[in-house]
């Protein structure tokens, strides 16, 4: 029997570790993937004054630490009783757009386009920047934002601020339109890529997607409910607790069943997901998804190299969303925080980020101090489908081109070690 | 050609990103090569890669591989630069310092953390130290400006401390006219003042600006967000939130101080339910009580 041990491995954020074994005769018995970096930030939260909450849980992960930070302020506003105001919400929310877009786009171009694209980044880029501008304006900081509080933000952008922001904003929209016409051009032409959409090892297998949808069926970044869709088709919204429960059976770290299903299936997460269940608002946006399902042979779309052009296509989408929201800001002249309300002593706070669903429930005590969390990051929703993945490799002749193969799996997957690996469920597991 | 390595420790992964995106730092990196940086894709063994002109590190010593990585990556950097405040001062990171490695991880997992967290500068002389979680572009901009000197060789002949230092309350839009007049009338939750716009300190609401050092051009201030440390303590605090707790003795309810005395002083305390999350948010495993606890558990 062998063992390969890739260590630590390479386009994941944080450190882990890929062991494959084999047979006698070369042939693969298992994969396993496991996150290998302990923090232990999570076991902190509990003790801590809730307030605080907004600014420590950004560093769970740091590449999703607005929606983490956005998650977190919408649980301290139950906690306090509070209803934002539209301005708040509409802030917010644009700011939480403004990460999803911005992790997206750098995954494109430093994980995907290089090796599918030709490496025609420069675009992508420029939009990055200006990406970053906007969210310096809104929240104050491109990472671990600043300008939320509960009930509402601390912060409103000024005449000028805006007029940077629809300027910039415009910019994006018409960047991204352009190259997401030629980044799909290219992918359509791409034998080597259109071959992996349509190749059944890339499929999903037992594996159901979840993600926030709004009353009219599109996708509820900020403040969607979720829908599931099983792994046997069927649909059905649920209620956000009851969505941890269904989730955590195991918080054996390292191991296929950190945040898989009761009967053993998985649930994907983030941008295939999203676009599988729910509608976009730009017509642009729906036109790729079409040529996407036409590519990879129907809906739901379940082979795991959607993943990068259902980020395309978010993107697209996102921009066009933040394009409508500042294209009249009267918005603005409202209020931007509402400090009416009864405190209460639990709170939960549920959004999507680029990587899929972001889930915070904090209880408190009497004193206001945190004594119970519960913290659901996305890419330890994605560890159990990587894992699940891997598996059919079982019985596959190991090969340096089959180790590579399961590389470029871990890179599309795009997963943050720091926040999958978490311990979860502080107060025991059930399952 | 200069070479660049990109070394992340513990941490929340994303100070190395951060600079990468910076438009003057990834200039700096365009006209060298990057020679390690596994999160996209460089890997390679640190013994094989040669001398390194600049190697950025980001995060805290956490598990035995991190530091085993830190020593290697110190051994061949011309120039180290410890960048973000996990690496200085422990950061956000830095709260788990009081915890011990089994009640992070369980199974085999525990014999990979080291016994309590600790930053880079308490391992390595680092050559530049960028503090800020993460740094402001500002100060990205200083640290381009900085390594472009020693591009061509050479290194610092001491360390550089990218942000001045100097106490945030100085230059602090928020400032009050007579600073020494400032009273603080209670200790109150910053989500229920309406901000009036005053010295958040002056509202009751805690700000770390009389201890943290200045870099961030007072972000959070004109965010009307008090300041929560992050970018470490001022020149002259040896420890943050002592620092900070002597700040609050000298100003609070101190017109009042003579009627109410210790036990009208000790209620409003009271009120401070949770100090460490408070002033030792960014800096807890430099805090002197810190190392007296793990000096106890037998950790130095």
């Amino acid at each position: 029997m062998g063992k390969v041990i890739v260590d630590p491995v390479p386009w994941v954020t944080g450190y882990s570790r890929l062991t494959v074994e084999t047979s006698d005769d070369n042939r693969v018995l298992s994969i396993l993937f496991e996150p290998l970096e302990k923090r232990g930030l999570e076991k902190v939260l509990k003790g801590r004054s809730v307030e605080l909450l907004p600014t420590i849980t950004p560093s769970i992960c740091g590449s999703d630490s607005w929606s983490h930070y956005i998650a977190s302020i919408k649980a301290l506003d139950i906690i306090y009783g509070r209803k934002p105001p539209l301005t708040a919400i509409h802030l917010r929310e644009a700011g939480l757009l403004l990460d999803i877009l911005e992790s997206h786009l750098r995954y494109l171009a430093l994980k995907f386009a290089p090796k599918y694209i030709g490496g025609d980044v420069k675009p992508l880029v420029e939009v990055i920047n200006d990406v970053r501008v906007v969210k310096e304006i809104i929240g104050g900081r491109t990472r671990n934002p600043i300008y939320g509080i509960a009930g509402g933000v601390t912060r409103k952008p000024g005449s000028s601020d805006v007029e940077v922001i629809m300027d910039r904003l415009s910019r994006i929209l018409d960047i991204l339109e352009k190259t997401s016409k030629s980044y799909m051009d290219k992918i359509s032409s791409s034998r080597e890529y259109t071959a992996k959409l349509s190749n059944d090892k890339y499929r999903l297998k037992n594996t159901g997607f979840i993600a926030l949808l709004d009353g009219d069926g599109k996708i509820g970044y900020y403040d969607g409910r979720p829908v599931i869709l099983g792994p046997d088709g069927s649909r059905r919204m649920v209620d956000e607790g009851e969505l941890i429960d269904h989730l955590v059976v195991s918080s054996r770290l390292g191991t296929c069943e950190l945040y898989g299903g009761r009967n053993g299936e998985v649930y994907m997460v983030g941008a295939i997901s999203r676009i599988n269940l729910g509608k976009t608002y730009s017509e642009d946006a729906e036109e790729i998804i079409d040529k996407l399902v036409e590519l990879s042979g129907g809906k739901p779309l379940i082979n795991i190299f959607v993943e990068p052009i259902a980020r395309l296509v978010e993107s697209l989408d996102i921009s066009y969303r933040l394009n409508k929201l500042f294209r009249d800001p009267s918005w603005l002249s409202g209020e931007s925080i509402s400090f009416e309300g009864k405190r209460t002593n639990a709170g939960l706070g549920v959004v999507e980020s680029s990587r899929g669903l972001v889930i915070h429930k904090y209880g408190v005590s009497g004193d206001g101090l945190v004594d119970d969390v519960e913290i659901l990051d996305p890419s330890g929703i994605r560890l159990p489908v990587l894992n699940k993945l891997l598996e059919k490799y079982r019985g596959s002749t190991y090969s340096s081109e089959l180790l590579d193969d399961v590389l470029e799996i871990v890179k599309i997957m795009d997963l943050c070690i720091p926040g999958a690996s978490k311990t979860l469920r502080l107060g025991g597991v059930r399952g | 050609m200069t070479r660049y390595a990109f070394l992340e420790l513990t941490s929340c992964g994303d100070c190395l990103s951060e600079l990468y995106m910076n438009p003057e730092i990834n200039k700096l990196l365009e006209e060298g090569e990057i020679v390690y940086w596994p999160a996209y894709g460089i890997v390679g063994d640190p013994e094989e890669i040669g001398e390194v002109d600049v190697t950025f590190i980001a995060g805290t010593v956490r598990t035995r591989r991190d530091l085993e990585e830190l020593e290697k990556f110190r051994r061949i950097s011309r120039i180290v630069v410890a960048y973000g405040t996990c690496s200085i001062y422990g950061g956000l990171n830095g709260l788990t310092a009081l915890l011990e490695p089994r009640a992070i991880a369980d199974g085999e997992y525990v014999k990979l953390l080291m016994p309590t967290v600790k930053p880079v500068t308490d391992y390595i002389e680092p050559d530049i130290l960028v503090p800020g979680c993460p740094p402001t572009r500002e100060v990205m901009a200083r640290l381009a400006k900085t390594l472009k000197k020693y591009i061509s060789g050479g290194k610092p002949e001491k360390k550089i401390f990218l942000i001045p230092g100097e106490v945030l309350c100085k230059h602090c839009p928020r400032r009050p006219s007579n600073p020494e007049k400032a009273e603080m009338p209670g200790i109150r939750d910053p989500n229920e003042v309406v901000d009036d716009g005053r010295c958040f300190i002056e509202q009751g609401i805690l700000c770390l600006g009389p201890v943290t050092a200045n870099g961030c051009n007072h972000l959070c201030i004109r965010f009307n967000h008090p300041c929560m440390g992050c970018m470490g303590p001022a020149r002259g605090v040896v420890d943050q939130g002592l620092n900070m707790i002597g700040s609050i003795g000298s100003i609070l309810l101190k017109s009042r101080e003579v009627k109410l005395l210790f036990p009208g002083l000790a209620k409003e305390l009271d009120k401070l339910r949770d100090p460490m999350g408070y002033f030792y948010r960014y800096t807890l495993p430099k805090a002197m009580l810190t190392k007296l606890a793990l000096r106890r558990r037998g950790v130095e």
